[in-house]
This record gives structure tokens, C-alpha cells and sequence, in this order.
């Protein structure tokens, strides 16, 4: 079996970039026992499940960022590790006291961790945002993931769902993606006229 | 501006496959238009959120490719080496199990064998228990009822358990006992039992020493 160094975030990026299945899963899987080592030794409150979920969470919005080009090489100064730890651990304060956090907590985010403070959405609407893309139905669900996950060209996605030509292709993905901007207003708005009704 | 065309536009934008004056002329309208912008930043965030399904989705592969690679790494590291030795220990018997049944097949062997212990104690009959014992159980090998007379032998065995050499008369009966068991257990294909048997015999280094010894490697060729 091929062994990976796991500091190498060359390799990382490029994983990721190019979608190599193999070389992400030996640093999910190379990376995830220490990580849950250390954090569960940070806040030993957080059950083994949750610290599970939270590498997992930390690993996808790791890979998110580099995919999307929001996370540059460049900007990476330390092992891949120790930035995954510092991504955890702003996931992990959600479920631990505000008297366990430590002071250095937050200059360990700011040296390690982009912050989402200048982001256009609070944490809570782009949970609400991952909840109804999680709930796309197919065939939109493969449709946007070959187009903005995989990469597919139109020729590709017509292919392979498919479609008489790469237009009837582009049209699909163009209505998929407005219908789930519409459904997400939607939740939001019915919400927003909701209270403005009260008033 | 269409839904559609809209969605299209801010997706080229996002990607940066506008020409610089067409990204520019976009730029402005953004800055000006704030529902423009909520729309943009909402794209931009679905598109984030696609990305880290999907990512989710593979590491949940991972997790259930590693749970079965676990699975099978124990099936590997235990399951096959039983089985492998498994089939060692039947490689071994197996021929053995053939070996003793082409003995046990040898019609000669019994006939000889039963033939002089029913000389033997053909004339001690009804003088002792022991005596009685080996002609019944002779009598019940003659007749292939070699069960039955393995139970009588064994009966007889415990009637001798504790006799040393001393006692001739008995210790020569003891080992013809063992041996009669030894000629049930080949017509019984049963190696174990056979092998075991003849070694006592050889051990009691009596009368059927040599025959003992003989069936033994005869046993042991069939490997």
C-alpha cells in the first residue's frame, strides 16, 4: 500500500483539485486519529460520535475552500494538520461552555483559521443553505454535482444523463440551480413576510 | 434578465470566464444593485454548499470502505489462517483416512490376526473374564461388528488397567486387547484412534510389536 506524507499540502490541494479519490481518502483517513486525539483532549465534554462529525465537517470545509479557491497554497503556513485542528475546534465551540474556550483559542483562529466574519451569511443561513441542498432531489442532485463538484462539461453531462444535446444540458443545470435559489428565498422570505405581517 | 440567463450570467461571473470588460460592466451592476448582489452571494454560497455534499458523501464512502476493508483484514488475519490450517490438518488425515481404509480393506490382516488370538484362548475359554472378553470381541470382529467389539474390548482394558508385566498371563492378554481395538479402529477409519492405539501397542513391546510397527508406517506413507 502506497503511504502518503500526510504534511505534504502540495499534494493536498492537488487532491483535491484534480478530485483524486484515492489520495483524499489516505489524508481523511490519515489525518482523522490524530485530530480526534487531540481535540477530545481539548474538550474532553464533546462525546467520541460528535468529535467524529466534527473532523468530518472540518475535512469537508477544508476541501470546500480549496476547491473553490477561497484557501490558496500560499495561504496555508502550517501542516495541513494543524489547520484542520484550528478549523475543528471553531466547530467544536458550538457544542462546548463559553467558560471552556480559552483565550488562546481565538488567536490560534485568527493565525490558522480564515475568518468568516467579513462572510455574507451567518453561520445559521448557510446551515439552513446545506440543509436544502441536501434535499435536492435527482436528477438536479447529480446534474449540479457533475457541473460544480466533478467539473463535467455540458458535452459530459449530456452524456451522461443522457440529454439530446449539451444545450438541453446547460438548460437543465440553469433550472436546477434557480429552482433551489427560489425554494431557499422562499424558506427565507416566507419567514421575513411572516414577521412583517405581524407588525 | 431571465431567471435562467441570470443564473447562467452569475455563473460564468463566479467562474471567471467573463472577458474583463463584460466581469467589469458586471462588477458595477453588482455594486449598484443590491438585490443583484444577495443574488450573487446566495449562488456562490449554493455552489459552496454543493461542493460539501458531495464531499460529505465521499467521506461517508471512505468511512463505509474502511469498515468493510476492517471487516476483511480480520476475516484475513484470522478466518484464513483457520481455514489454511484447516486445510493442512485435513491434508494430513485425509490421506491417512485413506491410507487406514486401504488397510482396513486388507481382508488377509484380520483374517490372520482374529484367526490366532481365537487359537490362543480358544482353550482358556470360560476360565477367565479376560479370556472371554477377547473371544467375544474375536468373535464380533469375525462377524464386521467391529463397534460392538471395540465397546467389549474397551470393558475388558478397564479389567487390566493397572496390570504390569508381571503378571505374563495378562499382560500379554492386555496387549491383545489393544491390538484387536487397533484392528476395529482401521476397519473404522478412525486414523486418530488407530495411531494412538498402535502406539500402545509398540509401547507394551510384546507380541504384536512388529505388526503394530508395520501398520504404523503403513499409516504414515499415505501422507
Amino acid at each position: 500500500m502506497t503511504r502518503y506524507n500526510l504534511e505534504d499540502n502540495a499534494k493536498l490541494f492537488e487532491a483535491f483539485k484534480t478530485n483524486n479519490n484515492r489520495l483524499i481518502e489516505a489524508y481523511y483517513l490519515g489525518l482523522k486519529t490524530e485530530f480526534i486525539k487531540n481535540l477530545n483532549l481539548r474538550y474532553n465534554c464533546i462525546p467520541a460520535d460528535l468529535l467524529k462529525d466534527i473532523y468530518q465537517d472540518a475535512f469537508v470545509e477544508l476541501g470546500e475552500k480549496i476547491i473553490s479557491g477561497k484557501l490558496k497554497e500560499s495561504d496555508l503556513t502550517v501542516p495541513v494538520g494543524a489547520y484542520l485542528f484550528g478549523m475543528g475546534k471553531k466547530i467544536a465551540h458550538k457544542y462546548v461552555k463559553p467558560e471552556e474556550i480559552s483565550s488562546d483559542d481565538d488567536t490560534l483562529n485568527d493565525r490558522c483559521v480564515a475568518s468568516n466574519s467579513d462572510a455574507y451569511f451567518s453561520d445559521n443561513d448557510r446551515e439552513l443553505i446545506q440543509e436544502y441542498v441536501a434535499k435536492v432531489a435527482e436528477p438536479c442532485s447529480t446534474v449540479l454535482r457533475l457541473f460544480y463538484f466533478e467539473d463535467y462539461t455540458m458535452f459530459g453531462i449530456a452524456k451522461r444523463m443522457n440529454y439530446k444535446s449539451e444545450d438541453v444540458a446547460k438548460t437543465r443545470k440553469n433550472k436546477c440551480m434557480t429552482k433551489l435559489k427560489e425554494i431557499i428565498k422562499k424558506g427565507w422570505y416566507g419567514q421575513f413576510d411572516a414577521d412583517r405581517n405581524h407588525r | 434578465m431571465d431567471n435562467l440567463m441570470l443564473t447562467e450570467t452569475i455563473d460564468r461571473y463566479l467562474a471567471g470566464q467573463m472577458s474583463d470588460k463584460e466581469r467589469q460592466a458586471f462588477q458595477e451592476k453588482i455594486e449598484e444593485d443590491a438585490d443583484l448582489c444577495s443574488e450573487v452571494e446566495l449562488q456562490r454560497e449554493v455552489i459552496s454548499a454543493i461542493r460539501r455534499q458531495a464531499l460529505r458523501n465521499k467521506v461517508n464512502a471512505f468511512e463505509q470502505n474502511r469498515k468493510k476493508r476492517t471487516v476483511a483484514k480480520w476475516a484475513a488475519y484470522v478466518l484464513v489462517p483457520l481455514a489454511v490450517a484447516a486445510c493442512m490438518a485435513a491434508c494430513i488425515v485425509l490421506p491417512q483416512v485413506d491410507r487406514v481404509k486401504q488397510i482396513g480393506a486388507d481382508v488377509s490382516l484380520y483374517a490372520a490376526a482374529t484367526d490366532e488370538i481365537s487359537i490362543a484362548y480358544a482353550s482358556l475359554k470360560g476360565q477367565s473374564q479376560v479370556s472371554d472378553i477377547i473371544l467375544s470381541a474375536n468373535h464380533l470382529m469375525k462377524q464386521q461388528q467391529y463397534a460392538k467389539a471395540d465397546e467389549v474390548l474397551v470393558k475388558g482394558l478397564e479389567q487390566v488397567a493397572t496390570i504390569t508385566k508381571e503378571n505374563v498371563q495378562l499382560w500379554y492378554a492386555k496387549e491383545d486387547m489393544l491390538y484387536m481395538r487397533a484392528l476395529c479402529a482401521i476397519k473404522q477409519h478412525s486414523v486418530y484412534r488407530t495411531r494412538y492405539l498402535l502406539w500402545q501397542v509398540i509401547q507394551m513391546n510384546a507380541t504384536h510389536k512388529d505388526a503394530a510397527e508395520q501398520l504404523l508406517k503403513q499409516i504414515k506413507e499415505g501422507k
